[in-house]
């Protein structure tokens, strides 16, 4: 594997001028990230060692918010095993299956950068480029990575207007998003290079899209296409070691490219704390924008009518209305009951799971409990969490 | 620094009531503008004994959206993390906003109280134009408007910043000690004042100007860089400073200059069709259909199709026709090969539509139209539209067609000169419908629904005489639409 080849730090030829013994060299080597940052000061090129999409995110998060980058350009490259991220802005009901994801124990991230959602697997480089505010220019990162493959595999590459890298023409290959703050900026993208085609389009098909009001940011969906289609040697560790090179190489400067793990805290001082904000349900789901749902539902077999309007403010339940227009009063107690109880849950499984159980009906004439159960299917169809 | 002639507490209240505060030296009080006496509120204006301002303590500074770069113009406001009141120091984030893709935080320039914001979330601002309005406290320095400004990193201490404005009126002064100060542009605010009530001495503006003259020590790092302490050079001592340019931006396609690239994609792959298009001997037919009756049929049908939710324009009729036209002439429905030695009569009429898609322009086509009904291809004909607006046609809609047509009327002009699509052997352009004004059957002048129609056709397979018999027979259809129905299967 080539990630285990023993690369000589830079500082060794710069500092040292005797061959090290095993015990210095592998001190060395845990101290070769903070070391470079002396010897090799303008550009550098990290690539994360973890799979979690939490920690490479949060890693990130550390390096924008933190690092000093008045004079430092970072490519920070990463993998994550299956997981899908939205923009900050997003809403991850209509962008993915939320329920789905659970069962199927895939990741579901929300970034601090803008943009749409994608999904990431083992077969998805990110690539992020770090720069201070003055040097942030989003399509000369593009063109940089463009020009890194074409000059290394015959792929038909081309960034399009929407700062898209497309393949032939019509497949889109990567998808773009960036943050901008005081001083610090970042412009990240994704690049399919091998990933499962199938996973991406059930984790991206939402259940919740009918009747749905929300000026979260939508993402734009297009036709994909794994650079691996075209050449078979194109992998996660060729495209590392070719755009690590090229960042180099239009730079200037001479450079390794380092392996570090974003969960030493002796290197990144408080990049748990990161960890466990974007971990968590509030970032993840609270932060959404306000939408609101409004959706009708008719059973002909019972003769009624019910019409569900909700919104959600942060994730939780701000108002529901439930209206059957089934006469009975055990009907109408229990719509406003169902009402009353759903106001202010998350809309999570296990939040919801206490309010919409059922309840021993045994007590009540059997249509009664027929248009009950009914709905309380609705209602778990609306609220799309698989409770 | 500015000394104040009422009480906090009453001015706080005057604010908030939108009441103007007149300070004076001999009168104290608050006047309601809003009820003021229209004369005594312009003898008060005028009286050159008292000045007013809504303003005491501090000015209120109009923070614009500055500029975020690559051309943008507009911004979506997504997150406001301040409200009405709040205290701000400088470099706190002030909101969230985003620009395709981009999301940037606006920190403040001021350290002061928010006064106003100008939006809601989700509105739409702009660059350059107010964002929120920022009451300066005491002794914050206020700096000209947007740009990007490399001295940025001056530290916290340093309040007195770059690019100061020139509002001495809060402070007092004689007009010599203003005349002087105003000579060499210093902002009195930033004169420490050693005189009676805060006034500024000559003096003060003298030694003032003579520790300008002496650099100073460099400062500590200021509070927005990073955690990890960084040395910053302090700037050199500040005179006042002309606008700062704008920062260049490069475009990505310059203006006025030449700008060459690669031709690639969709674009290519219309360079390769079109140049094989030019080997074939093409002749034009074309006519003009009156529309009229279809017209007014499309007038009744469209209530129903589109509470199916189906847009019905003339495009299904009209590719019907041309299915069942080309039943009698199955000629113009063949493939050729490169070499023109082989001719496969189709049985299949897959009829592709034009279409301007944002990556470019894609023929998807209508497969079988032959076995569909004019419902069946309104619906088709709509789901290609959604799938090529986004970019989301498969191959197998992209390929197969046997006869092309080009709706070129929809944008506009009449007679077209289309471009036939190898292996395919016709190709018609259909021009935009016109109220023009005709004769009927007895003479008279009436107003007719006209479209124009331009066929063009591969003149090593097609006669002239046949593709003039399929067009006067599938005009005969689109101008009397009982006769499709005739002969429809």
């Amino acid at each position: 594997m080539k990630h285990t080849r023993k690369m000589i730090p830079l500082y060794t030829r710069l500092c040292f001028r005797r061959i090290l013994t095993t015990k210095e060299s592998f001190l060395l080597c845990n101290q070769r990230y903070s070391q470079s940052l002396k010897s090799n000061p303008s550009h550098q090129v990290l690539v994360s060692t973890t799979d979690d999409i939490y920690t490479n995110l949060a890693l990130e998060e550390w390096l924008y918010e933190k690092e000093n980058l008045t004079d430092k350009s970072i490519l920070f490259m990463w993998q994550n095993k299956p997981s899908v991220v939205i923009g900050r802005h997003q809403n991850p009901w209509l962008e993915c299956n939320v329920p789905r994801l659970r069962d199927c124990g895939i990741d579901l991230a929300r970034r601090i950068s803008g943009g749409g959602c994608v999904y990431h697997d083992l077969g998805n480089l990110n690539c992020s480029f770090l720069k201070a505010k003055p040097l942030y220019n989003r399509r000369q990162n593009l063109d940089l990575v463009v020009r890194a493959i074409t000059s290394h595999w015959d792929v038909d590459l081309q960034v399009n207007v929407r700062e898209d890298i497309v393949l032939e023409g019509l497949y889109k290959v990567s998808g773009t998003a960036s943050k901008l703050g005081k001083h610090n900026t970042f412009h990240h993208f994704t690049l399919l290079h091998d990933v499962n085609v199938e996973n991406l389009e059930m984790a991206l098909e939402s259940p919740m899209k009918m009747g749905v009001q929300s000026k979260a940011t939508e993402s734009t969906r297009s036709r994909i296409k794994n650079l691996s289609e075209c050449d078979f040697t194109i992998d996660f560790m060729s495209l590392v070691d070719v755009i690590g090179h090229q960042f180099y190489k239009e730079a200037g400067v001479q450079g390794e490219i380092e392996w570090i793990n974003p969960k030493d805290e002796s290197i990144f001082p408080g990049v748990s704390e990161f960890r466990k904000l974007a971990e968590g349900w509030e970032w993840k789901f609270g932060k959404t924008p306000k939408f609101s749902t409004n959706r009708t539902f008719t059973s002909d077999k019972l003769g009624t009518e019910l019409s569900l309007i909700c919104n959600f403010e942060k994730g939780r339940i701000h108002k529901a209305e439930i209206v059957c227009d089934c006469s009975t009063t055990t009907v109408k107690d229990y719509t406003d009951t169902l009402q009353r109880e759903l106001l202010g849950q998350r809309l999570c499984r296990e939040d919801l799971n206490q309010v919409l159980k059922v309840h021993d009906l045994s007590h009540l004439v059997r249509h009664e409990q027929l248009v009950i159960e009914w709905i309380n299917q609705c209602c778990v169809q609306a609220l799309c969490t698989g409770v | 620094m500015a000394s104040s002639l009422v009480s906090r507490s009453l001015y706080r209240k005057c604010l908030q009531q939108s009441r103007c505060v007149i300070q004076g030296r001999h009168l104290r009080t608050c006047v309601n503008r809003k009820w003021a006496r229209p004369s005594l509120e312009r003898a008060l204006w005028n009286s050159k004994w008292f000045h007013s301002s809504t303003v005491v303590f501090g000015d209120i500074e109009q923070f614009n959206l500055s500029d975020i770069g690559e051309g943008i113009r507009e911004v979506h406001i997504k997150e406001w993390f301040v409200n009405v009141g709040d205290h701000v120091n400088q470099f706190d984030s002030i909101c969230e906003v985003q620009s395709d893709k981009a999301s940037v935080t606006i920190t403040s320039r001021y350290d002061g109280y928010i006064r106003r914001l100008y939006y809601d979330v989700d509105d739409v601002a702009l660059v350059g134009k107010p964002l929120v309005d920022i009451e300066l406290s005491s002794g914050s320095a206020s700096s000209s408007s947007e740009s990007v400004d490399s001295d940025s990193t001056s530290s916290s201490d340093d309040e007195y910043g770059v690019g100061q404005k020139m509002k001495s009126q809060a402070v007092l002064a004689t007009p010599a000690v203003r005349r002087l100060a105003m000579e060499n542009k210093i902002d009195l605010r930033n004169v420490p004042a050693t005189g009676k009530d805060g006034r500024v001495l000559k003096e003060d503006i003298l030694s003032f100007i003579k520790d300008q003259e002496t650099p100073k020590a460099p400062s500590p790092a200021d509070k927005a860089a990073p955690a990890a302490p960084s040395a910053v050079q302090k700037t050199p001592p500040q005179k006042p400073s002309p606008l700062p340019m704008p920062a260049k931006r490069e475009a990505t396609i310059p203006v006025g200059k030449d700008h060459t690239e690669v031709i690639k994609g969709i674009r290519k792959a219309m360079v390769k069709t079109m140049t094989e298009a030019a080997h074939i001997p093409t002749f034009g037919y074309n006519d003009e259909i009156d529309m009229t009756r279809l017209v007014e049929l499309r007038r009744d049908i469209k209530g129903v199709t589109e509470s199916a939710g189906v847009r019905f324009s003339y495009m299904p009729i009209i590719v019907k026709a041309v299915s069942l036209a080309l039943t009698e002439f199955p000629i113009l429905n063949s493939i050729v090969d490169a070499n023109c030695e082989n001719i496969t009569y189709k049985a299949a009429h897959n009829i592709g539509i034009a279409m301007d898609t944002p990556e470019g322009l894609v023929v998807p086509s209508v497969k079988n139209v032959q076995t569909l009904s004019i419902y069946d291809i309104a619906v088709e004909l709509n789901r290609m539209q959604t799938l090529g607006a986004a970019g989301k046609l498969t191959n197998a809609e992209l390929t197969g067609g046997t006869f092309s047509l080009s709706n070129i009327g929809v944008i506009g002009g009449t007679y077209a000169r289309p471009v036939i699509l190898p292996p395919e052997v016709a190709i018609g352009a259909l021009g935009k419908l016109q109220r023009l004004p005709r004769f009927d059957d007895k003479g008279n002048v009436v107003s007719k629904e006209i479209m124009c129609v331009s066929w063009s056709a591969d003149h090593r397979i097609i006669e002239g005489a046949t593709m003039a018999r399929f067009s006067n027979l599938w005009k005969s259809y689109l101008e009397n639409p009982g006769l499709m129905l005739l002969y429809m299967r």
